[in-house]
């Protein structure tokens, strides 16, 4: 009795051990500069000059008051949103059907896998000629006015243009860890409940769903994130343009800091920035732990 | 015993790390130290007749292909001429934003390129960042207009300016032939230039519009060239003195902006720089506005093409000027050593030589500071006689917050969407009135 319990509790402080590299990386690169971010926040330092001074809130009070900043927050918020629904439907639609796949599974998932792989400027690169060249073409030969210009050419379409393509690189991942999900269910259920006479409606919303909900959880908390810190795809797509339509949190905080030279403001920004997917990601998790099976 | 092992090795590896870390953090100029004894042996390594070798680094901001052999050509003489001097070109993408955190890490190329009339150059000087150049004898080789723009608030000269940059409207010399058209003087000639085109089914005019940043140098072209005091009214906005809305030079700038825009082509605001570059280059379009920063990638995207630039016209050629800045000046770090900076001063000197700025001026094609070099290319004559004539006005950032004059662009952007121009001028106010009381 009493080696056994040596055994384990050796093997715990092992695993303890392991993690203490990570947490010093951790703690060094991230932790200490979260810190230090948090800090230049409340000064007036400008990026380059040797001494700066607190001015306590002032950043944050002339933030509040910069309507430029909450377009760039609700700009934020509507990308946000229509990313994580546009991933997360796709995703599960995708996942779904890949599961019923019989044949060709790993390559059908690896054929989707393919944008993940790709680095999103590259991508962002890609699209915009498509946009220039291509999609015009198609709206012209289809009739449809709005698609017969570049869509990054107007304030209405070009957020939607750009999340679509955002849509297009981020669907894989969630794909993936959907399909890992699914793969979990026991089959015994599905049986019991096609006896019970579920339809395949039922059987989606009371045996899969739940399983799934774990699965989902993660890839909002992933979708969140990468939402509200999306800087790439909207600069390299447009600039944040056209008038600021696509002009998310990222891209003010990259202007503030290396163009405008104001890197306590932009310091600012980011932890406003910080605080609203805290509470987002809080809120969803809040919401999505009820309910589910949790193993 | 195995598991003793596990046990020591982790935390052998996780005091290691953490060691490491806190080297790096808590002495920085220890490493830096360590580099740079690293990087003397270095410099020693490539002895000659019994000498050191001394590396410097040079820091340059153009991404052009040009820029960078016109560059690359004096240094290969000064390294030839100076065996014991080696001047090592550093280009990288994005230079602005990388010389800013470079600086602000106490890290400063001891030999950069910078832009003397910003306002964060000036932020460079004040932290004392840059080394003085007043005293030094190559300046008298610098002309005198160029030298003017560059003095900061001290009185004092911290950069050898060495090329000048302009906005101007470029044209495809064989269309212009084909329908016997001639370089207009005034805006009227202008209008009856595009005119003619268009009859003749050529698009005019190439705008480039989707990115904000370049729509804002078309606007800072436009403001110079159709308001001699457009840029003075912007200023006098930002001190709360006056107004935007209501003027009578900024009304005339943007109507005649909408003329622009209507001899352009029509998807401008989906075109980006790159495109439209490669359009015009291709004879899509039989003019261009930009910036002579796009004269090395037109030509890339068609060598065999006949450029030339002639400055956007205003009501008479009396009352036109010219957007025109300092493109490049070359500074020293103030933190560099003595030795450094010895040599620094060397290469300064060697660049300031006519014979040797005219290498720079034939690879590169923008007008020179230096006095003494020719510009050979005739394409870019009217250009510089208006720039000779002195009839030109600096970048809206010399003067004005960078802040300010960004969100401009954005508002110019809304006004090429919308053809609006008193909606124009009020939203101008108006961001005017939020960015400046930041």
């Amino acid at each position: 009795m009493d080696t056994k319990w040596k055994k384990k509790g050796s093997g715990k402080w092992i695993y303890f051990g392991f993690t203490l590299i990570p947490v010093a990386l951790y703690s060094f690169f991230y932790v200490y500069s979260v810190i230090n971010g948090v800090r230049y926040s409340f000064t007036d330092w400008d990026g380059m000059s040797t001494t700066f001074h607190i001015v306590g809130f002032k950043n944050y009070i002339s933030l509040f008051k910069n309507p430029n900043f909450w377009g760039s927050l609700k700009t934020t918020v509507c990308y946000s949103i229509l990313l994580v629904a546009g991933v997360v439907t796709l995703s599960l639609a995708l996942s779904l059907s890949l599961n019923s796949l019989k044949k060709f599974r790993t390559f059908t998932k690896s054929v989707f896998f393919v944008p993940a792989m790709i680095g999103g400027i590259t991508i962002a690169l890609i699209w915009d000629q498509l946009f220039y060249r291509v999609v015009p073409l198609v709206g012209q030969a289809l009739g449809i006015g709005w698609l017969s210009q570049s869509l990054l050419m107007t304030g209405k379409t070009a957020l939607p243009a750009v999340v679509f393509v955002h849509i297009w690189q981020a669907v894989a991942l969630p794909t993936v860890i959907f399909v890992a999900g699914l793969q979990q269910i026991p089959d015994e259920q599905y049986e019991s409940a096609k006896m019970d006479g579920a339809t395949p409606f039922q059987r989606f919303r009371f045996v899969t769903f739940p399983y799934l909900v774990p699965t989902l959880t993660v890839n909002l908390v992933l979708m969140i994130k990468q939402g509200f810190t999306s800087f790439d795809f909207p600069f390299a797509l447009t600039g944040g343009g056209p008038v600021r339509s696509t002009e998310v949190i990222g891209i003010l905080i990259y202007n503030d800091a290396f163009k405008n030279m104001r890197f306590s403001m932009a310091n600012a920004e980011a932890c406003v920035l910080f605080l609203v997917v805290a509470v987002f990601s809080l809120t969803q998790l809040k919401l999505t732990s009820k309910g589910g099976v949790h193993e | 015993m195995k598991k003793k092992l596990a046990v020591l090795l982790c935390t052998a590896m996780a005091v290691s790390s953490l060691a490491g870390c806190s080297s790096g953090a808590k002495d920085p100029g220890k490493d830096q130290e360590k580099t740079k004894k690293e990087d003397t042996q270095d410099k020693t390594e490539g002895k000659e007749d019994g000498k050191d070798v001394l590396t410097l680094e040079f820091f340059q901001q153009k991404s052009e292909e040009a820029a960078q052999v016109g560059y690359q050509n004096i240094i290969d003489k000064f390294n030839e001429q100076n065996p014991d001097i080696k001047i090592e070109m550093n280009t990288v993408p994005d230079a602005p934003t990388v010389l800013t955190s470079r600086v602000a890490s106490g890290d400063i190329p001891v030999i950069f390129t910078d832009f003397p009339t910003q306002l964060q150059f000036h932020q460079k000087v004040a932290n004392g960042y840059v080394q003085d150049l007043s005293e030094q004898g190559f300046l008298k080789n610098v002309e005198q207009s160029a030298l003017d723009m560059t003095k900061q608030e001290d009185g004092k000269y911290y950069a050898l300016p060495f090329s000048r940059n302009y906005m101007g409207v470029w044209y495809n010399m064989t269309i212009f032939k084909e329908n016997n058209l001639e370089i207009p003087k005034t805006w009227e000639e202008f209008v009856s230039v595009c005119n003619t085109l268009k009859e003749k089914g050529v698009t005019p005019l190439g705008l480039h519009g989707k990115d904000p940043g370049r729509v804002g140098h078309t606007f800072q072209c436009c403001t110079v060239a159709f308001d001699p005091e457009g840029v003075e009214t912007i200023e006098k906005t930002v001190a709360g003195e006056g107004k935007i809305e209501g003027d009578e030079g900024f009304q005339k700038v943007a109507e005649k902006m909408l003329t622009l825009l209507d001899y352009s082509n029509e998807d401008a605001l989906a075109l980006s720089d790159m495109q439209c570059y490669e359009n015009f280059a291709n004879g899509q379009y039989a003019m261009c506005i930009t910036g002579s920063y796009a004269r090395g990638t037109i030509m890339i995207a068609n060598p065999d093409l006949k450029l030339g630039v002639f400055p956007l016209p205003n009501d008479t050629r009396e009352t036109t000027n010219t957007l025109s800045g300092i493109d490049a000046a070359v500074c020293i770090s103030a933190k560099a050593s003595e030795e450094e900076k010895a040599g620094a001063y060397r290469f300064l000197e060697f660049l300031a030589q006519p014979e040797n700025a005219q290498l720079f001026c034939d690879a590169e094609g923008a007008p020179s500071c230096i006095t003494g070099v020719v510009h050979k290319d005739e394409g870019v004559q009217p250009m510089l006689e208006l720039i000779s004539d002195g009839q030109v006005h600096d970048w809206m950032a010399s003067t004005i917050d960078n802040n300010v004059v960004t969100d401009l662009y954005n508002v110019t952007q809304g006004f090429w969407s919308e053809k609006n121009v008193d909606n124009y001028l009020k939203q101008m106010d108006e961001s005017i009135a939020i960015t400046s009381a930041e």
